[in-house]
């Protein structure tokens, strides 16, 4: 034998100890880049909202049963300010920034809902908008795109996604997007995910109603373009199978660490 | 809503898909299956969630039967089982001798028509059992009928004991605001306290029922009634919304007129309504209805082009493909050109009212499955990166490589600033001021898992309010837990949150000031500053930055320096100086003495120590710095190092410092 010294080679490295992301901000940012690579702006607007962006701007009439005060929460005594109750207000905000189409947009964010909490209703969750507007951007452009940001997104080439009639004041036409099931791929009926449909509900979209480009000084009969808005909260608990939307909000190391 | 597939079927001549069938076109065409059972009697329900626009229209078995006709392209039939024939009604009986009707605001329309010599009893079998197959008990075959017309219609209806109703020959029936605090008990025998703001149908001496929600225990039809007023009438669906939902009563008919009923849904109930009553009930009945409000609404005609239409879809469809879809939900041209041409929409289908909405119609039947997916072609700007980003992607990983744990704590808190006018509960009721407390107790529940949990949150926070807005703002905040810190590792602690923060910041091309601050309420801790602007506080073992403040500062200047090829030369000083003196002070000394060849100089050991020479305990620090030199243009000498470190000694010396 030679009189080389003999290395464990099978001991443990020692690793400078790394936290971690919380899954809500990677799943933003992974949405963000994948929305970024397409061309599409990450934007922002206030947690506290105007009555007016959050309803007005979006053709959400007066009498919507969202502003009635089981839905919404409002600020003590600041004249017709609310908690925004989704982060489609930031469609007037960046058009009224950019002024002139094209353009293309993401704002992720927090959102709120005066809601009792259980293990699918949080009082605070997050979502993603998203907007696209131009000359010619039909509900065929939103179909392409959400295809392409769902199949990265999963990392699977072979998710589909269908469209089902939806309604949301500030679109028409109205969309709920589907997306093919991705636990059993359609092929259990009893899976507890898609229910044996083959398909899960993931997010709402449509065609920007020309009320809300009008509202933002974009004239509508010369441009034209898409919106749609996801929760994050839903694409971690489909992706991973979290089952309490409120274990986000814990704080616990054992949780965060996961992902 | 919960659909009989049989009586589905009575609509069509036609044979329906199955009913897994039919529940998922229509699923993918207009409402989302919600679920299919079994039902009483061999028929099947299907449940559509049908969509809060199409909830004038579609919450009946007449809309959805014309909706399930759109979609299938087939024919279906308005009028079922019984099919009605012969509209005309008694002529010598007049409603008029019966009744006088006084309404008030809030009432779109209020009809009503007298049936004499009514028989109360049972419903025939088809009636029970299409009742009973869709969950609803049989009373008799009044009650029924009223049930049927509105599940069939999706008008509400009620029928009145016309002898329970106060007064003499014209009997005068009000449609009015209740008073604050009148009572009313409704058929269930469950009393209700009403407002002024509640309508209620009354007579000269009493309530009789509330208005569009619930009929009134004291005018319900029982086995000796023998003349009936029937009663169909259309509300202010908002009026109706606020009634059933202070008085928590929500029922069949409040679901409907809250999703505003058609007003010209009265005319086809108020057929069959009568109809029936006669068929069923052998009833004598009135051909006049009492109707405040006979003017019939005039055909709302809406305007569309081809081009619009396939340029929002991103289809090519003919005029003729547009036409002959949008006829299938009983539009006609009005109005005919070679692009922009105009439609007469149903009227029973408020939810059209310009081309955006018919678009919608030609796309979901057209079907959105067979479109194509296409990515956009528009020249677009390429998108730019925010500061609020690049800060917040950049100080997250840096976090990250030292062991920091992202956590996301709640808004809603149990102090702070600003206010909610509507709370969840009295521990939610603020908006959080600051990011540091919760963080600290998620490092205290984190014990639980390790010894020393490193968390860190960046988030918004609302500082302050005026009448005119509120002030929200991006803070980032961190925290090192420990179980319990003794006073003699707050320093070290302190040095290492101070590192944390210093390098997070580093590579935002940020430089903080720190400046020693005492607040008894959180103890010695750093105010940093970028510029003039102070940033944000740094404890022993937390901070709490003011990200905001910071974003408008990011950026690297890099001035580039060729690499020397020369050998450095490392020197190290270690002093013992008094136990006040402070790093930056000796730092101060030594920095100005220096030569220009100095490539680095930084502190590398710093400790406490009992001083032999003053006694009594007290202590003394030693500093140990490293500094390396290295020229651009030449090899320097120890004798050149030697010379630097003798300036250096004899400075620190004069000052007072001893040389270890």
């Amino acid at each position: 034998m030679s009189d080389m010294t003999f290395i464990d080679v099978t001991a443990p490295g020692s690793r400078q100890k790394q936290g971690n992301l919380h899954i809500i901000s990677s799943t933003i940012r992974e949405i963000e880049d994948i929305f970024t690579r397409l061309g599409f702006e990450i934007a922002e607007g206030p947690e506290v909202e105007d009555e007016w962006h959050n309803f007005d701007a979006l053709n959400v009439p007066e009498n919507h049963p969202a502003r009635d005060m089981q839905d919404t929460f409002w600020i003590k005594g600041v004249d017709k300010t609310v908690l925004r109750t989704h982060t489609s207000g930031v469609q007037n905000r960046a058009m009224m920034e950019k002024k002139n189409p094209p353009f293309r947009i993401i704002a992720p964010g927090r959102v709120f809902r005066n809601e009792a909490l259980d293990a699918t209703h949080e009082a605070q969750f997050h979502q993603c908008e998203g907007l696209m507007v131009g000359k010619e951007i039909s509900l065929a452009n939103l179909k392409g795109v959400l295809l392409q940001f769902l199949q990265e997104f999963f990392g699977d080439d072979s998710v589909s996604l269908r469209f089902r009639p939806g309604y949301f004041p500030f679109v028409e036409p109205g969309i709920e997007v589907d997306v093919t099931c991705t636990k059993c791929h359609g092929e259990n009926k009893e899976c507890n995910v898609c229910k044996g449909s083959g398909w899960i509900e993931i997010l709402g979209a449509g065609m920007v109603h020309p009320h809300v480009l009008d509202s933002a000084e974009i004239n509508s009969k010369q441009f034209q373009g898409f919106a749609f808005g996801m929760g994050i909260e839903r694409l971690v608990m489909l992706k991973y199978g979290v089952d309490d939307i409120r274990d986000f909000y814990d704080g616990d190391i054992p949780f965060i660490e996961q992902f | 809503m919960n659909f009989s597939y049989n009586w589905l079927q009575l609509h069509f001549d036609d044979k329906l898909p199955k009913p897994e069938d039919l529940g998922s076109v229509v699923g993918l065409h207009s409402f989302e299956l919600e679920g299919i059972e079994e039902a009483p009697h061999g028929d099947t329900l299907i449940d559509w969630d049908v969509l809060p626009n199409r909830s004038s229209d579609s919450l009946c078995y007449q809309g959805m039967a014309r909706e399930i006709g759109a979609v299938l392209d087939i024919s279906y039939k308005k009028w079922m089982k019984p099919e009605i024939v012969d509209e005309s009604f008694d002529a010598n009986l007049k409603t008029s001798d019966f009744v006088r009707l006084v309404v008030e605001e809030g009432v779109q329309r209020a009809t009503k028509r007298i049936a004499t010599g009514v028989q109360v009893g049972p419903s025939p079998q088809w009636l029970v059992e299409m009742l009973e197959s869709i969950g609803q008990k049989s009373i008799n075959n009044v009650v029924d009928i009223t049930n049927y017309v509105m599940w069939e219609t999706g008008q509400p209806v009620h029928a009145f004991d016309y002898d329970k109703i106060a007064g003499e020959g014209a009997k005068q029936v009000d449609i009015r605001y209740a008073q604050d605090g009148e009572k009313v008990t409704d058929l269930t025998g469950a009393e209700h306290k009403l407002d002024s703001s509640m309508l209620v149908i009354a007579d000269s001496e009493k309530a009789l029922d509330i208005a569009g929600v619930k009929g009134g225990e004291n005018s319900g039809v029982d086995k000796n009634t023998k003349t009936v007023l029937l009663s169909a009438c259309n509300f202010d669906f908002q009026n109706i919304r606020n009634t059933a939902r202070t008085l928590k009563l929500h029922t069949d008919a409040s679901k409907r007129f809250e999703n505003e009923v058609p007003v010209s849904k009265i005319d086809d109930a108020m057929l069959q309504f009568a109809y029936l009553m006669r068929e069923l009930a052998q009833a004598t009945v009135s051909d006049e209805i009492v109707d405040t409000n006979p003017d019939k609404e005039g055909n709302r005609e809406v305007k569309l082009s081809v081009s619009t239409t396939n340029r929002i879809l991103g289809l090519d469809l003919s005029k003729e493909d547009i036409v002959s879809i949008l006829k299938r939900v009983g539009c006609e041209v009005s109005q005919d050109g070679d692009d922009e041409f105009a439609m007469v929409v149903p009227i029973d289908r408020p939810d059209i009212s310009f081309a955006g909405d018919l678009i919608e119609e030609v796309g979901r039947l057209y079907g959105y499955e067979n479109l194509e997916a296409e990515m956009p072609t528009d020249g677009f700007p390429l998108p730019e990166i925010s500061n609020l980003t690049k800060a917040t992607r950049t100080i997250s990983d840096r976090l990250l490589a030292l062991g920091f744990y992202e956590v996301k704590n709640r808004t809603l808190a149990e102090s702070g600033v600003v206010e909610l006018a509507n709370p969840l509960n009295k521990n939610a009721g603020f908006l959080r001021s600051h990011l540091g407390s919760d963080l600290v107790a998620k490092a205290d529940r984190n014990l639980a898992y390790t010894d020393e949990p490193r968390l860190f949150e960046i988030g918004k926070i609302f500082s302050g309010m005026d009448s005119t807005g509120v002030l929200e703002t991006w803070h980032w905040a961190g925290v090192i837990g420990r179980r319990k810190i003794k006073e003699k590792q707050k320093q070290e602690l302190f040095l290492q949150t101070k590192g944390v923060v210093d390098s997070a910041v580093d590579a935002l091309g940020i430089k903080l000031v720190w400046e020693s601050h005492e607040d008894p309420a959180i103890g010695a801790h750093a105010v940093v500053s970028v510029g003039d602007e102070h940033i944000g506080l740094v404890g022993v073992n937390w901070w709490e930055i003011n990200m905001s403040l910071m974003l408008p500062h990011i950026g690297k200047e890099i001035s580039y320096k060729k690499p020397s090829k020369y050998p450095r030369i490392d020197r190290d000083v270690a002093v013992f100086v008094p136990v006040e003196t402070t790093v930056s002070e000796a730092e101060e000394l030594i920095k100005g003495l220096l030569p220009e060849e100095t490539r680095s100089f930084e502190l590398f050991d710093i400790f406490e120590k009992e001083d032999p020479s003053a006694g009594s305990g007290r202590k003394r620090k030693s500093f140990a710095f490293r500094m390396v030199f290295q020229s651009d243009t030449e090899t320097l000498s120890d004798e050149w190092a030697n010379k630097v470190m003798d300036v250096v000694y004899k400075a620190l010396e004069k000052k007072g410092y001893e040389i270890r």
